[in-house]
């Protein structure tokens, strides 16, 4: 068990050194790019805990994403306020929201009444934000928000990666702490958890109100970093971007979402540059991973990690071969 | 010695459309007894068991805990108070392990179900065994309930439930599906529970060598009525059951 | 306040009120009986009117371009039944990300095949100009949309209570495991509900395009235009589907008068509200 734990840390460091090796040295538009992979990151581990944990479908988790960005946005541009105050209070504000919101999804018990909810809801910002000429219609926000020592996209992704990292971390507490386990359970068996005794739709906004928390925090960071709130942000798409990277990364381990995030957002990237038909690849590589790849790539019970586990026995092997000739 | 009332329900109705799945049922049961509740198939055994439980909403009546009314009152509050039920089809948390499903009722029961402080990895461990050992099933404390056989599966929901120290168990046929030998050490453990720590009991079954062995009282339900409830020694002589359940010989 | 300035929009309302009734019912359907919420009902309904376009411009005749419409659809809703059934059973985002990954095939595909321009087809001489209602003058066109729909609505509701067709759909929605357990050949069902389903949005987004042209990228306004309904009537509801769209329809007519800019925030809105008061739809008669 022990052994295990070492290889994951270890996999996990040398990631996160991969992560700043491309992030300062590589030129600035890896930067760039990999400044919205680390948010995309973020971003998709705060859904995992509502469609991982809880079990809960929601297509409408770029709506904090989005309001994260324009809250910050806002503040700055429009109330004249200090970064430093905007964003606490865009994160504090969105947060209630998110629990007054959650509330009245959670009414009807129903998971997948709760998933055309978080559309409907998320649409319904999307559209009212694309008419409403104060925050910039379809075109969004910009203005300049970053402080001075953030130009360098190098300086602003590094500030991305530490707060992601924090973020992540704390996560990942959050999957060892028995509200997690509780959360599985109701996405197991709903009805044996009722018959426990647990409220269920208290539990599920805990749940929400948490991933919504990290959601604006990761939509905070995108507004720095581009020195604008887009719509594009709260579009639907955007949502089902999100959810597809969960489970193309597989909603079982806790890094699923991260590896979902980085395959996403580097096909959305660099496939529009190459044909006009991305469009149609990307929703044929959906398709077919739902077929082959129904619980992600990091599932454990899945073709992926049984590669991987077939090819670390073969290593294993060969290492204690070589002890054995010595 | 004054006997509490465990259970009591008051004329209780359920009708689905034009059918009348229960009539006017007017159960009761005393703390620590166990009781069991007999009758044919279609008889309305379940579905009056849900109606206590409010798992499915009763049509008229009224159902009381320990004198507390708790008619219509959230399923979820009602097992908070101690009614618990054990299921005819075995409401496990299939992917996990029999000590995680143990693990996440005892988490209820001490009130940890939002709890956001981190836990190690073998948190209740040994309590999830002890309850499991309660069932005979510690040896299986890593197996994933999936992958059980249909009776540890009963055995499991039982550990669960167990695990919430419930002031009322009811079980829905714990025996059914389940071998003759396997069946008896089950309802074994389930008159432990009763003689030995108190427990109040309510259950549905069809075997009638475990109701007339395993029971204090026997309540007799036929289309959707509460025919009879009476000592086992009793409801042997009583001319109505004999005719409608037993037909004629016990 | 002069009543006939309301008859017209009423009339409009209800109009486009069905045509979203057809989607919605169609959606419903597939919900009820598979389990499965089509993501993709907006992208079929740009379909049909994408067909319904094409093939109205080359007979000239757009009775002909709907019949189109409506039959492409119905056999791609036979595809796309066919592609689902291997995460039937499984979790239910697996289906709707497949739905979703159509959709955004289709998306591409109409930006190619049709262009990103909006384009429309004329209505048929025989359907234009107005008709005269007591004191009122009603476009003709809308006449026949809510007579067309009324009628596909009819034969629906027809089939699904008298026929065998329609008993077994009934069977599949009330108990699944039951009806596969008893023998009976789902499969063909569980088709004829998609395709029937799929249709039902093409026949709709036909009936629609002489209205509101077609758009390459309308496919998620489609969607979007129906979740208000869906929710309002019942998710899986479908005898509350007619009511709640022709609610939703009159609703939103009613509101481009007083609110210009904003009413198409009115469905969504009045969505919220009965999620607080009434979770599972205003017009459920179901039993909880």
């Amino acid at each position: 068990m022990k052994k295990l734990n070492l290889t994951a840390t270890v996999l996990t460091v040398a990631a996160v050194g991969l992560c700043l090796v491309l992030g300062v040295f590589c030129g600035i538009n890896t930067t760039l790019l990999m400044s919205r992979i680390v948010i995309m990151a973020l971003f998709a581990l705060s859904l995992n805990i509502q469609t991982g944990y809880a079990g809960l479908g929601n297509l409408g988790h770029a709506l904090y994403f989005g309001l994260g960005s324009y809250g910050v946005l806002i503040f700055v541009s429009k109330f004249g306020q200090p970064l430093y105050l905007a964003i606490p209070a865009t994160i504090l504000i969105l947060t209630l929201v998110s629990a007054a919101v959650g509330f009245l999804m959670l009414q009807s018990d129903d998971k997948m009444s709760f998933l055309f909810l978080s559309f409907g809801v998320c649409l319904l910002v999307y559209t009212a934000f694309a008419k409403w000429a104060w925050v910039g219609n379809k075109t969004g926000l910009t203005f300049n928000v970053r402080p001075q020592a953030l130009n360098d996209p190098r300086n602003c992704f590094m500030l991305i990666l530490l707060v992601t990292a924090v973020c992540a971390a704390l996560m990942y507490l959050l999957t060892k702490t028995p509200f997690t386990a509780a959360l599985k359970g109701s996405r197991e068996n709903e009805t044996r958890m009722v018959f426990l005794g647990v409220n269920i739709k208290r539990l599920r906004l805990v749940a929400y109100v948490i991933s919504s928390f990290f959601g604006v925090i990761a939509g905070v960071l995108y507004a720095i970093m581009n020195n604008g709130a887009y719509i594009t942000s709260i579009d639907t798409s955007m949502a089902l971007e999100a959810m597809m990277m969960c489970l193309i990364g597989g909603g079982a381990t806790f890094l699923g979402p991260v590896l979902g995030a980085v395959i996403v957002t580097l096909v959305r990237n660099f496939l529009p540059t190459v044909t006009n038909l991305d469009s149609v690849i990307f929703g044929v590589m959906v398709i077919l991973c739902c077929y082959f790849l129904p619980d992600g790539i990091t599932a454990p019970n899945g073709r992926p990690a049984a590669l991987v586990r077939r090819v670390a026995g073969r290593l294993r092997k060969s290492g204690s071969d070589s002890e054995k000739v010595r | 010695m004054e006997k509490k009332i465990a259970v009591k329900t008051e004329n209780l109705c359920k009708s689905f459309g034009a059918v009348q799945a229960v009539r006017d049922v007017s159960l009761t049961v005393e703390e620590g007894q166990m009781q069991a509740i007999i009758g044919p198939n279609g008889a309305g055994k379940t579905t009056c068991m849900d109606l206590i439980v409010n798992k499915t909403p009763l049509s008229s009546g009224k159902v009381f805990l320990f004198g507390e009314d708790i008619t219509g009152m959230k399923p979820y509050k009602i097992a908070k108070r101690g009614l618990n039920k054990c299921f005819q089809i075995s409401q496990l948390f299939p992917a996990l392990t029999c000590c995680q499903n143990v693990q996440i009722a005892l988490i209820q029961k001490l009130g940890k179900t939002f709890g956001l402080r981190p836990v190690p990895k073998d948190y209740l461990r040994d309590e999830c065994a002890a309850e499991l050992a309660r069932v005979g099933m510690e040896h299986l404390l890593d197996e994933t309930a999936a992958y059980l056989s249909y009776g540890d599966q009963r055995r499991l929901e039982i550990a669960i439930t167990l695990a919430l120290e419930p002031k009322v168990l009811l079980l829905d046929e714990p025996t059914a599906g389940v071998a003759r030998a396997e069946g008896y050490s089950i309802m074994d453990m389930v008159r432990r529970l009763n003689q030995e720590e108190g427990y109040t009991i309510l259950f549905i079954e069809h075997d009638m060598n475990i109701v007339f062995n395993y029971s204090d009282i026997i309540s007799v339900m036929d289309h959707g009525q509460l025919v009879a409830s009476d000592t086992p020694a009793r409801i042997k002589e009583n001319e109505f059951v004999k005719q409608a359940y037993l037909g004629g010989a016990a | 306040m002069n009543l006939s300035t309301y008859v017209v929009p009423l009339i409009t309302g209800v109009a486009s009120g069905l045509i979203l009734y057809l989607s919605a019912a169609g959606m419903n359907l597939m919900i009820s009986g598979l389990g499965v919420i089509n993501f993709g009902q907006g992208a079929f309904f740009v379909l049909g009117a994408g067909v319904c376009l094409i093939v109205g411009k080359a007979t000239g005749s757009l009775l002909q371009g709907m019949a189109a419409g409506t039959l492409v659809t119905f056999f791609l809703g036979g595809l796309l039944e066919l592609s689902l059934r291997p995460v039937v059973g499984k979790k239910m985002e697996l289906t709707l990300m497949i739905t979703m990954g159509i959709a955004y095939i289709l998306d591409d595909i109409f930006e190619i095949v049709w262009g990103s321009s909006v384009q429309t087809l004329a209505i048929p001489v025989w359907l234009r100009g107005l008709v005269t209602v007591g004191s009122f003058q009603i476009p003709k066109y809308y006449l026949f949309i809510i007579g067309a729909a009324l009628l596909i609505g009819l034969a629906f509701w027809i089939v699904f209570e008298k026929t065998r067709l329609g008993m077994r759909f009934r069977a599949i929605i009330s108990n699944r495991d039951m009806v596969e357990a008893l023998g009976v050949n789902v499969h063909l069902s569980y088709m004829m509900m998609f395709m029937i389903g799929i249709a039902l949005s093409g026949f709709a987004g036909a009936l629609n395009l002489p209205i509101s042209g077609f758009t390459a990228t309308g496919a998620m306004g489609a969607f979007g235009a129906i979740v208000p309904i869906l929710v309002i009537g019942g998710l899986g509801n479908i005898q509350g589907t007619l009511p709640s769209a022709v609610f939703i329809g009159v609703l939103s007519a009613v509101a481009a008068l007083f609110l210009p800019k904003l009413y198409n925030l009115v469905p969504t809105v009045v969505m919220v509200l009965v999620i607080m008061i009434k979770p599972q739809g205003l017009f459920t008669r179901k039993e909880r």
